[in-house]
């Protein structure tokens, strides 16, 4: 069998839901390689949700697990990163067993991935929001949209928690080795994205204000202010040009 | 001295795991005389991790080993990964860089296990072929370990240790013989392990790998890294430490089912007396 044959026959040993037998090799090889890779894989990804774990057990998270590996494949290199590639697929899943899983599991994982991110440089920078700052984010920050509380879940939790009446819009982040979180009002929420994609202040202010006519700008550029101090904004970059209206 | 550049030549030491970390960083002293740290692990990572790993550089020696180099697969080699792990080479000061011979990713997926490749020609000049490339990529020497395997993939052309003495003469690289590996491998394919260690170009082993296996059936075992170093493998390992030429490195692996610090502390020291036995004198 041509080499890439080979391969192309190992993954579907490995990934098919049914295993399709190679050619040539042992069957009882064949056993072992399957479940060894999906063991090590299954896991890879149950370290990263130990709520779901908690509230589904563990035979079922395994089984979701098991299905991403039947549908999908792994393409990180990242041991630490299956989880992330695994909320990726249960956001897409038609029918979940509850409609807050995916927001759970995807909380769940967002979590790994602060944990683990980089740390912020050690460069000063000003604190001040100003019109034509950049803000810098700290490289643990995420922000997050959540119809369900999944952030106040806990691997105490019994039972999946009710729809909220509005989505809660939130920023978690690294301080130390913990992960913390703040509720944001959705207007904070959008400035902060629009400054996550490089606007300046000022031109983040000006989205909202696209958006909504008039905003206060005072009160918004306090809670830039309020979240550098808490250690999710780094800081301001370009602070020294104009100060805000 | 071994060629083992700053690692003192008769020495044994742990693989660095979160699971560990905190109770080697707490002891006063330890049998450990360096870690292992796997790269793709640690790069582009903060946090607790990265202080963990950070403490630990400034008590013990680092030595690195990667787990998905791929190095006897078929995608093209992940350069921007490498790149990053060349970073963290340099940083933590590895003397060289060590990965396993077999396939982690297959036709697209990435399995986070390791598989052995065909005992083939063919194989040999595409693995040795990568290993020069990986090199090139890392600027330090490369030395590639043994893997435990549970079946041939296609019929062999060679034996394992034919192909293992191929490959890194063809790539003209180091090795990272896992004594374990060889062991479950004898009984798994019924070869003599002895015979396999006489068949390899020890000059060119840099480091060895000492672990504990599951023994699933009589005549399968699977390498867990999970419990404790078995008295046939310190045997193999007493054989091997009688035949090298030079002292190198010897790692202790635990990944899972953590003992007291205790317990490996003693494999280390077990370890390390039969290294002395072996060479103490010389």
């Amino acid at each position: 069998m041509a080499i890439d044959d080979l391969q192309q026959s190992v993954r579907q040993m490995l990934f098919a839901k049914e295993a399709a037998p190679v050619e040539g090799l042992s069957a009882r090889g064949q056993r072992v390689y399957r479940r060894q890779v999906r063991r090590s894989l299954v896991n890879g990804v149950t370290l990263g949700v130990p709520i779901a774990r908690a509230l589904l057990g563990e035979e079922a998270v395994e089984g979701l697990i098991e299905q991403w590996l039947d549908a999908s494949v792994p393409t990180t290199r990242l041991y630490w990163q299956l989880p992330l590639e695994f909320a990726g697929w249960v956001a897409e899943m038609p029918s979940p067993v509850h409609p807050a899983l995916p927001e759970l599991v995807h909380w769940e994982t967002a979590e790994v991935d602060i944990l683990n991110a980089p740390d912020a440089s050690s460069e000063a920078l000003s604190a001040a929001p100003t019109d034509g700052a950049r803000a810098e984010l700290h490289p643990s920050a995420r922000l997050c949209i959540y119809r369900h509380p999944v952030h106040r879940m806990t691997v105490e939790s019994t039972d999946w928690p009710e729809a909220l009446e509005t989505p809660a819009f939130i920023i978690a982040y690294r301080r130390g080795e913990r992960v913390f979180w703040n509720l944001l009002e959705p207007q904070v929420a959008q400035l902060l994205a629009k400054l996550a994609e490089g606007a300046t202040v000022g031109e983040g202010l000006a989205f909202l204000e696209s958006l909504y006519g008039a905003v206060d700008r005072g009160v918004l550029v306090e809670r830039l202010g309020a979240l550098v101090e808490r250690g999710a904004l780094v800081g301001f970059r370009g602070a020294e040009l104009a100060t805000p209206r | 001295m071994s060629p083992t550049g700053q690692v003192p030549d008769l020495t044994v030491g742990l693989g660095f795991r979160l699971g560990l970390a905190e109770e080697i960083l707490a002891g006063e002293r330890s049998n450990a005389a360096f870690l292992e740290v796997c790269p793709e692990n640690y790069v582009g990572v903060g946090g607790r991790r990265k202080r963990l790993l950070d403490a630990s550089r400034e008590r013990f020696p680092i030595l690195c080993h990667g787990l998905c180099g791929d190095l006897a697969g078929l995608a093209p080699v992940d350069v921007g990964l490498l790149r990053e792990v060349r970073g963290f080479l340099r940083e933590v000061g590895a003397p060289w860089y060590s990965d396993h011979l077999c396939w982690t990713h297959i036709a697209g997926a990435e399995i986070h296990e390791l598989v052995a490749m065909p005992y083939t020609a063919e194989s040999v000049e595409r693995a040795a072929a990568r290993i020069r490339q990986v090199r090139e990529i890392l600027e330090l020497p490369m030395a590639v370990e043994n893997v435990s395997a549970y079946a041939f993939m296609g019929p062999p052309e060679m034996s394992e240790a034919a192909f293992m003495r191929a490959v890194v003469e063809e790539a003209d690289c180091q090795i990272l013989l896992d004594v374990n590996n060889v062991y479950v491998n004898s009984v798994n394919f019924g070869f003599d392990a002895r015979a396999y260690i006489a068949q390899l170009p020890l000059e060119r082993v840099i480091q060895i790998h000492m672990a504990g296996y599951h023994e699933e059936a009589p005549d399968m075992l699977l390498d867990t890294h999970a419990a404790p170093i078995s008295d046939p493998v310190y045997e193999l390992f007493a054989y091997t430490m009688d035949r090298m030429p030079h002292t190198v490195p010897v790692l202790l692996e635990r990944d899972a089912n953590f003992p007291p610090l205790a317990e490996l502390e003693a494999e280390l020291a077990r370890m390390a007396a039969i290294m002395e036995a072996a060479h103490g004198d010389r």
